[in-house]
């Protein structure tokens, strides 16, 4: 397929996910690398290629929530700019996450520019309040933004996906190999950062204990990751029921 | 006399309504999102069919338009709770304004929007979300298309959300809110699905994660050595160093990412990596 089709294709679902079209599918399931790696593997014939790389790049986000709708740094930036390109030119997964990490960066910058430009509407908004006029501030909300979005996020990804793939290719080739390696090395190392800002989300010190054993079972084990998850949600009732018990019994003491 | 007048003039909110307003703010919740009022048009704008049916004097169809395009920030779909309450509210008020002053909805919507937010985004997102995303991105990473129906799974677990905290709320009123918020039940899910959590970090490290050394000592390979020791070291080295760095040294994301890019270009110089 012609890239500027998949640059067509890759800047909509940007515009789809930050301008928030339907809310949380658009911020969970469009925004996900995985989708985002999938359409982009579909249209370059190769799905199962982009499944991998969106997967990775997935897993170094995971951990990144949004409270109060600040994106630190933005998943689907980093997929739509970098999976079509590292597929196209043949990049393995772990340099492709190295590459997508730092992309995603950039997004705050970008979701930050729509919020202020987006103030604009409030007082329109509240003209059309004054006047009654609920199908104008119902315009406001919707059709509005989601067309100031067009600009404002479609666009940079559209040109980046189409002058992209050339730039990426010639500076690859153009990189010693001890850079292309570290790049790989980085790549593999990334998902820790993920997994380290879930622990910290979870804020629990006295839970690391937990970290070790299913580090345990998987590295010494060699267990899979279903056997893994069946393993800690057994884990988990046995912790809740034990904490229950001895909370009941304290009360019977008492 | 007026009172009276309205009473009999307000028509009661449907099913319907309830269902309309529901889908109008899923649909653009976030769409206006701004510095300014944040969530606060699309909120006004998803119930402003309702607010419509409820007040038929033009002048008071005015102020609740007003007074819903106040700032708004919360959790989407946990803000059902919020929304179910808000639209109760404006019923009660189109009734009998006196016994429901404006005040106390734009309190109560102030008032509830951060314990509310905090709820939303740290059970659903922090924890069920985060358990999705990387049961997804790690069928992805081995190339599962059944990723891409997990995501789905999570996505649908949050509408439902939505369709069950804004009834609940619309029907029992301003105190189911605490109930639901308060349940001991929640403390336990939160509990277990944190041990869960944690157990699941150090499994994807081991199989998620790689870092190993070519270094060769008189033809001794040093990997082979430590992984007679404890297999996979150095994943696991890695993983406590960036969670000491993120959680002790509060060190910010940017910088990690460039620092491990910049120290993995390091160590391929060198040959450590």
């Amino acid at each position: 397929m012609n890239t500027v089709v998949i640059a067509i294709v890759m800047g909509i679902m940007y515009w789809w996910c930050r301008g928030m079209i339907l809310s949380y599918f658009g911020f969970l399931f469009i925004s996900s690398p995985v989708t985002v790696g999938f359409v982009a593997g579909i249209l370059m014939g190769d799905p199962i290629q982009g499944l991998i790389i969106g997967g990775g790049i997935a897993l170094v986000f995971a951990g990144i929530i949004a409270p109060g709708g600040n994106l630190p740094t933005d998943e689907c930036l980093a997929a739509t700019c970098v999976i079509p390109i590292a597929i196209g030119s043949g990049m393995s997964a772990t340099t492709a996450i190295a590459l997508a990490v730092p992309v995603g960066l950039l997004g705050s910058f970008v979701t930050n520019l729509r919020k202020i430009v987006n103030t604009y509407f409030v007082s329109k908004a509240n003209a059309y309040a004054e006047k009654g006029n609920d199908a104008g501030i119902w315009r406001c909300a919707t059709l509005y933004p989601i067309l100031l979005a067009i600009p404002l996020l479609f666009l940079p990804v559209f040109i980046i996906n189409l002058v992209g793939q050339d730039v990426v290719v010639n500076v690859m080739n153009a990189l010693p190999d001890f850079v292309t390696h570290g790049l790989e090395v980085a790549g593999g190392v990334l998902p820790a950062l993920g997994f380290a800002l879930i622990m910290n989300m979870i804020g629990k010190g006295k839970l690391i204990p937990f970290v070790f054993l299913g580090y345990i079972v998987v590295a010494v084990g060699g267990v899979n990751s279903l056997t893994a998850g069946i393993i800690a949600i057994c884990i988990a009732f046995i912790y809740v029921f034990q904490k229950r018990e001895i909370t009941e019994e304290v009360k019977e003491n008492e | 006399m007026s009172n009276k007048k309205t009473t009999e003039e307000t028509k009661g909110i449907t099913k319907k309504d309830l269902n309309k307003a529901m889908f109008r703010w899923y649909l653009s919740a976030e769409m206006p999102l701004n510095f300014e009022n944040m969530q606060g048009i699309a909120f006004c704008g998803s119930i402003a069919p309702i607010l419509k049916k409820l007040y038929t004097k033009k002048e008071d169809f005015i102020e609740a338009l007003k007074r819903h395009l106040l700032l708004y920030n919360c959790n989407i779909t946990a803000g059902g709770l919020i929304l179910g309450t808000t639209i109760a509210m404006e019923e009660q008020r189109a009734k009998n304004p006196e016994a429901m002053p404006a005040e106390a909805i734009t309190g109560m919507k102030t008032g509830l929007m951060g314990p509310v937010a905090a709820l939303g985004d740290s059970f659903d997102w922090g924890i069920i979300g985060t358990l999705f995303k990387i049961a997804a991105a790690t069928l992805a990473a081995a190339g599962n298309p059944l990723a891409l129906a997990v995501l789905l799974v999570f996505a649908a677990y949050c509408i439902v959300e939505l369709v069950l905290f804004t009834n609940v709320t619309y029907q029992k009123g301003r105190s189911s809110i605490r109930s639901i918020m308060g349940s001991g039940l929640m403390q336990d899910v939160i509990s277990g699905a944190n041990v869960l959590a944690m157990f699941m970090m150090g499994a994807m490290t081991a199989s998620m994660v790689t870092l190993t050394t070519p270094l060769k000592i008189s033809s001794v390979n040093i990997q082979e050595k430590l992984d007679g020791i404890f297999p996979g070291i150095f994943p696991l080295a890695a993983l406590f160093l960036i969670y000491w760095l993120v959680r002790s040294k509060k060190v910010g994301t940017g910088k990690i990412v460039i620092g491990v890019i910049v120290i993995s270009i390091l160590c391929a110089l060198v040959g450590i990596f």
